[in-house]
């Protein structure tokens, strides 16, 4: 009988027990939990509204000051603009957090991997981390966010991770997702590259420029995939949460995708294709934020089963070089 | 030890119902399934016998009508299935993919 290792799980590069995804932190101590009562009663910055648009999917922020719209002008170009028109998905209203801060920062040895708790009551998701916290409720559109920093680094850093664990939600309703990875364009398709931290995303990224000065990456940190329409396949699509490499793009866009790769550093390069299956299971641990949350299972995997119905899945096997082009071109039997 | 033990689980009995968490979303994919377990945001991939032992543990099925599932479907002898069994048992209690 077929039998020898039921449970076929894998994990990085070793047999380790599971893919783990690590986006989500668990409270420590010292920690502060957001008492949601008291920031009921916080004031708004200001008076002022914006909205994100990326590929649809509509935020509205309400409550900002003249200062925080300026810079999310700056910051997310195309896709931010005065409120109106369509009816956003989210309406989020902007406050100041009465206390310095939530979870605290560990500075006593090297520099932390970020932190963010969430946790879901009924319809609302709540999320938190060093300098803010929010929630917001899908079904509803609505949700509110309180910032410890009314400007400067400290807001916009907030601002952009609340705004990322929004989005990701959001994707997935779109039975879309946010990949942690780094989206290159060639020939106009996209090669997404992913795998855990310090897996070479950026690495590739900065190679391909070194090999072809000019060559377009989306992003070196996360990905929008989205279903393509009338049947096309999955569309990698720009957004603001670009990472190191890439640019503010000049309007929104998307492309085909011409495969999945997950990243692993060896000394020889080849491509490796992986089962539609073990590709889902490697995909979904490269997802931030929603993994940990259970009404999202369903949807998570509606939404990666359906992108690698049209689109293969690899593990690239790549020196800090940029061979792995080679590699790619010849594909997996090359 | 038995397998379910070697596996870190302990021994369940031919009427024991296991039941899988009610969390874990799961699909099939050719001839494998996903399983996605939103504690601690793991993520399996299952061969297709554990999946099928994964379907049934509903908390209906009892461990020795399981045993007798794999037995059918699979051609196995029942020694052999009722091992497999348990040591996939095991396995999921280690991974707390039971509940």
């Amino acid at each position: 009988m077929d039998f020898n290792g039921p449970t076929e799980i894998r994990a990085s590069e070793g047999m380790g027990p599971q893919i783990k995804s690590q986006t989500v932190s668990v409270p420590r101590p010292g920690d502060l939990a957001p008492r949601w009562d008291e920031l009921e009663s916080a004031a708004a910055p200001g008076v002022h509204e914006v909205d994100l648009d990326i590929a649809g999917i509509r935020v509205r922020l309400q409550g900002l000051g003249a200062e925080q719209t300026d810079w999310i002008g700056g910051r997310y170009g195309v896709f931010a603009g005065p409120a109106g028109g369509a009816t956003p998905g989210l309406t989020v209203s902007v406050r100041e957090a009465p206390f310095e801060g939530f979870l605290q920062l560990d500075r006593s040895g090297p520099a932390e991997v970020y932190r963010l708790v969430q946790e879901v009551d009924g319809d609302r998701v709540r999320a938190w981390s060093y300098r803010f916290a929010g929630w917001f409720n899908e079904p509803a559109g609505t949700g509110r966010v309180w910032f410890s920093d009314r400007d400067g680094k400290g807001f916009e850093s907030s601002l952009e991770n609340f705004l990322r664990v929004v989005y990701s939600s959001l994707a997935l309703r779109r039975r879309g997702f946010f990949l942690h990875s780094a989206g290159v364009i060639r020939n106009g398709r996209a090669y997404l590259f992913y795998g855990p931290s310090g897996s070479g995303k950026t690495t590739v990224c900065r190679l391909s420029l070194e090999e072809e000065p000019g060559t377009r990456i989306v992003s070196d940190d996360l990905i929008l995939v989205l279903p393509g329409e009338g049947g096309e396949g999955p569309r990698a699509v720009s957004s603001p949460f670009r990472g190191l490499y890439a640019e503010l793009p000049a309007r929104q866009e998307s492309f085909g995708i011409a495969g999945f790769y997950r990243l692993v550093q060896d000394t020889e390069v080849f491509l490796e294709r992986v089962s539609r299956p073990r590709g889902v299971g490697e995909l979904v641990g490269s997802l931030p934020f929603v993994t940990d949350r259970v009404e999202n299972g369903e949807r998570i995997l509606d939404a990666v089963g359906g992108a690698l119905q049209a689109v293969p899945a690899f593990r690239l096997h790549f020196r800090v070089d940029p061979t792995f082009w080679g590699a790619l071109e010849r594909g997996a039997d090359g | 030890m038995t397998a379910s033990e070697e596996a870190g689980g302990r021994e369940w009995g031919p009427e024991e119902r296991p039941k899988r968490v009610s969390e874990a979303a799961f699909r099939r994919y050719d001839e494998r399934t996903v399983v996605v377990l939103p504690r601690g945001a793991e993520i399996n991939v299952l061969n297709e016998i554990a999946a099928r032992i994964f379907e049934l543990l509903d908390g209906a099925n009892t461990v020795a009508e399981i045993v007798d599932a794999v037995c059918q479907e699979y051609q196995v002898e029942p020694e052999t299935a009722r091992q497999d069994v348990q040591s996939f048992l095991g396995e999921l209690e280690s991974h707390r993919m039971l509940a």
